[in-house]
């Protein structure tokens, strides 16, 4: 077991290497760098050539291409992932600051969305083809096909505009909190409760959990202990890249309402060509993800012991 | 039912928990109901309307800034018109008040600027302001080592260019500690509009702070100590920005708010009209397009705003380095094929107004109306295809398809229009296509891009600002072409002061531009911008419009009740 664990971490460790040079020559190979305009002005401007020359020795983009990589990769192994253009602070302080926002965002949309939605698809598996499978159709389509930008505008002026019972964004008091996190938890409904109905539904049909019911089992038993421990395992599978999802946040989200999280960093970050930061968060991403599918395959173990992996645990 | 007993209560607690959060009434300061008289802190007898202490807070929007440092512009610092006291101040109509100079004069010879400051002030730690924090600031401004990407703002100071470029000493700058309270700015020629240059950009930095503590001087709210009447009390990163009064602040516009914050909005994306409906922003909300409708139809918005037309001109770019568009007949029958009318009232339903000419509606030398001008770019489908048959494409026929550009975003409307109009009235094949900022600039500048969307707004209120970059072939919209006459004239033009003469010149400027149609014309973008009607005191022009740069507009205003 731990050597299993060990080899796949060493694997990780493959794959982030990979990942940085593949993201490295990325970015540096879209037209267009940081220095070529200023721009949080309204109507951009020419920076001029000496001034731009002097930018890119100041933060030694104008070293070739392989220099740049090493020298980032000798830093970042040290700890250090360089300094945001953009923002002008490094960027592990950067993200140590934005993090948490974000992080705290993602557990309790986690926490009201994945038992919702779980809830809600196996309410729907228990009566299929009844009208509460179809209410629960409706209301689960419904969050599910609606974009979270046009949710999250429409709460803003619902609860912020027109009710005025919570405030239209910002972070760090707790009423800053409640549209955010519903938002977000709504958006993570609709696909849970449609992947829990459908894997239930199947498990419901089984041989074994007619075998539980001749048993005389409770029907509540019989749903939990038997159907949903089966049907557990595609969900575990959706589970892994969904909470990571969530940890490193959503653009929309945290744009309409104002987080100084990460979740829209990436996005921003390309746009204004923030090298140091792309790189960063981008293999950060990676090793949540690959983490996320280790984690994902030892409990495929925990639920269903023939599927066990690295022998005895 | 026992399984949905935590779902409910946990939608009571929700509903508890919302219910607390209901903005509580705020505690009146007023003693035994008595008018009493509120002073700021900042020393400011407030008029009788005027809400409690507690509520004199100014809240706007605006993006995180790297540091507060408006002299070394890297990427932009905060907006520090709070914290920043200028030489002297544009007011309303267009003139000029003192600020941190009680006084200034200029040369015979139209170059040397000479400014006396006010004595007694200070730094808000306490430090007095003297000429040499000034001097010291215009010099590392252009300081090669500081890499700033706004140096060009100051290249019209005498060696300006040179220095900032390493050429020269820092004695050979035209910028001269006189005494104390006095220091004088020298241009390269006479240059009419200084006075907006300087004070819009420019600003003293703390000259003990800076010593002291290097650039990351302003990182931090209590090494960065302002000269204006308020200073930078907190930054929250990624949430907002406090500024309260300066308690050594001796000038003429003392602090009225408690408190001005500016709340941070990220980059995009942010739903500013909607912010501002809810409450968490007091005013500075600019809105266009869409937003604008909304805004006009709306009985209480339209209250609150003050509508204008933008100093930005919207055109067609056309690199006329290569075909198709270094033909003239081709671009003079874009020009003709655009109809501006019913873009801007039926596509944009009444958010700009169209434009024949580059100036802007009501900018200075501005004579859109004027029917030479118009005649050279008019809507006049049957000539603009004449034209295009002239250049060898009748019919569109033989006309390369291409992409038109947009980027960030904006004008991705007007485009679909523009290119329907275009291939309605020409048979040419456009595609909008918005690209980002980044991409639009290489492109731009490598040449590669044929045809896009452009826009050019004021950095300052000079026709030249408008005129000067477009035969220049470092400025960023070059568009490959240059013309002997248009340079005598703008060259003539840029040092005389400001007459019907000089205007007489600009306009013959433009109609250059707009007859060999370097451009086609578009339209004038039309703003609101909302303040809410609880915030009093605005320093308005005499037709109650926001003015042109007013930079005395928050100066007296106030909350009321």
């Amino acid at each position: 077991m731990a050597r299993y664990v060990l080899g796949r971490f060493a694997g990780i460790i493959g794959v982030l290497f990979i990942v940085s040079i593949m993201i490295f020559l990325m970015i540096h190979s879209i037209p267009g760098g940081p220095f070529d305009a200023m721009p949080t002005t309204s109507e951009f401007r020419e920076i001029p050539e000496h001034i731009r020359e002097k930018l890119m020795a100041k933060y030694g983009l104008d070293k070739p291409l392989y220099v740049q990589y090493f020298r980032y990769m000798w830093a970042a192994l040290r700890g250090d992932f360089g300094i945001s253009f953009r923002y002008g602070e490094p960027v592990t302080d950067f993200i140590s600051r934005s993090w948490p926002a974000t992080a705290q965002l993602g557990l309790s949309a986690m926490a009201i969305g994945i038992p919702i939605g779980i809830g809600l698809g196996i309410l729907a598996a228990l009566r299929p083809n009844t009208w509460l499978d179809y209410l629960t159709n409706v209301v689960v389509i419904t969050t599910f096909v609606t974009p979270v930008f046009v949710v999250a505008i429409m709460s803003i002026i619902i609860f912020a505009v027109v009710l005025r019972w919570l405030p239209s964004g910002g972070w760090g008091e707790p009423n800053q909190w409640i549209l955010p996190t519903f938002v977000y938890a709504l958006s993570q409904i609709g696909g849970m409760a449609r992947f829990t109905r459908s894997s239930m539904v199947d498990a419901m049909q089984a041989e074994y959990v007619r075998t539980a019911r001749a048993k005389g089992l409770r029907e509540r038993a019989v749903v939990m202990r038997h159907a949903f421990r089966a049907a557990s395992l595609p969900l575990i599978t959706l589970l892994g890249p969904m909470i990571v999802n969530l940890l490193l946040g959503s653009f929309f989200i945290e744009a309409i309402f104002r987080i100084p999280g990460i979740g829209g960093q990436i996005t921003l970050a390309l746009y204004n060509r923030d090298y140091p930061v792309i790189m960063a968060l981008i293999l950060l991403w990676t090793l949540a993800i690959a983490i996320a599918y280790l984690v994902t395959d030892l409990l495929y173990g925990v639920v269903d012991p023939r599927i066990r992996v690295g022998g005895g645990m | 039912m026992k399984r949905f007993a935590p779902i409910v209560a946990f939608l009571a607690v929700l509903i508890m928990v919302t219910g607390c959060v209901a903005p509580a009434a705020p505690a009146s300061e007023m003693a035994d109901g008595d008018m009493m008289e509120v002073v700021s802190t900042g020393g400011v007898a407030l008029p009788d309307d005027a809400a409690p202490l507690d509520k004199q807070v100014f809240r706007s929007a605006g993006i995180e800034g790297k540091h507060f440092d408006t002299m070394r512009n890297e990427y932009e610092g905060f907006a520090y018109e709070a914290t920043i006291e200028q030489l002297a101040k544009m007011g309303p109509e267009g003139e000029w008040h003192p600020a941190a100079a009680d006084s200034w004069e200029l040369s015979d010879d139209g170059r040397t600027w000479t400014f006396h400051l006010r004595q007694d002030a200070m730094w808000s730690d306490g430090v007095p302001v003297t000429a040499e924090d000034w001097v010291y600031s215009f010099r590392r401004y252009l300081n090669p080592e500081m890499a700033n990407v706004y140096a060009w703002f100051l290249f019209d100071l005498e060696n300006g260019e040179a220095y900032n470029k390493g050429e020269v000493d820092v004695e050979e700058l035209g910028v001269e500690l006189i005494d104390d309270y006095t220091f004088s700015l020298t241009t390269k020629v006479p240059i009419p509009y200084y006075m907006f240059k300087i004070n819009w950009h420019a600003a003293p930095v703390p000259r003990h702070m800076v010593e002291e503590h290097g650039d990351d001087w302003a990182n931090d709210p209590a090494t960065a100590p302002s000269n204006g009447p308020y200073r930078i009390a907190e930054w929250n990163r990624g949430k907002n920005v406090i500024f309260t009064p300066n308690p050594h602040y001796t000038g003429p516009y003392p602090a009225t708010f408690e408190q001005r914050v500016q709340v941070i909005i990220p980059e995009v994306g942010a739903p500013l009209l909607q912010m501002y409906q809810a409450g968490d922003i007091d005013g500075g909300v600019g809105v266009t397009g869409d937003d604008l409708v909304q805004v006009l139809a709306d009985p209480q918005l339209s209250q609150e705003a003050y509508i204008s037309v933008m100093n930005r001109g919207v055109y067609i770019y056309m690199n006329q380095r290569t075909p198709p568009f270094d033909n003239i007949l081709v671009r003079q029958a874009f020009a003709h094929a655009v109809d501006r009318t019913s873009l801007c009232d039926n596509v944009m339903r009444g958010t700009c107004i169209p434009a024949h000419g580059f100036l802007p509606k009501d900018f200075p030398c501005e004579r859109n109306d004027d029917p030479e001008l118009i005649a050279f770019q008019n809507y006049d489908p049957e000539l603009a295809a004449d034209l295009m048959a002239q250049a060898g494409y009748p019919g569109g026929e033989g006309f390369p398809e291409l992409t038109i550009y947009t980027k960030e975003g904006e004008f991705i409307r007007e485009a679909e229009a523009i290119q329907r109009m275009l291939a309605d009235n020409l048979g040419v094949t456009l595609t909008p296509q918005n690209v980002e900022r980044a991409y639009y600039v290489d492109q731009m500048r490598n040449g590669e891009l044929k045809v896009a969307l452009n826009r050019w707004g004021a950095d300052f209120i000079d026709p030249s600002n408008f005129v000067d970059w477009w035969d220049d072939p470092a400025a960023s919209y070059f568009t490959g072409w240059t013309d002997e006459e248009y340079r005598n004239l703008i060259d003539t033009a840029r040092p005389m002061a400001m007459s019907t003469e000089r205007c007489d010149l600009y306009h013959d400027a433009l109609k250059i531009l707009a007859r060999d149609a370097i451009g086609v014309f578009v339209m004038n973008p039309v703003q609101a911008v909302l303040y809410k009607d609880y915030v009093s005191g605005l320093t308005l022009t005499d037709d109650g419009t926001l003015g042109v740069y007013n930079m005395m507009l928050l100066d007296s205003a106030y909350i009321t009740e």
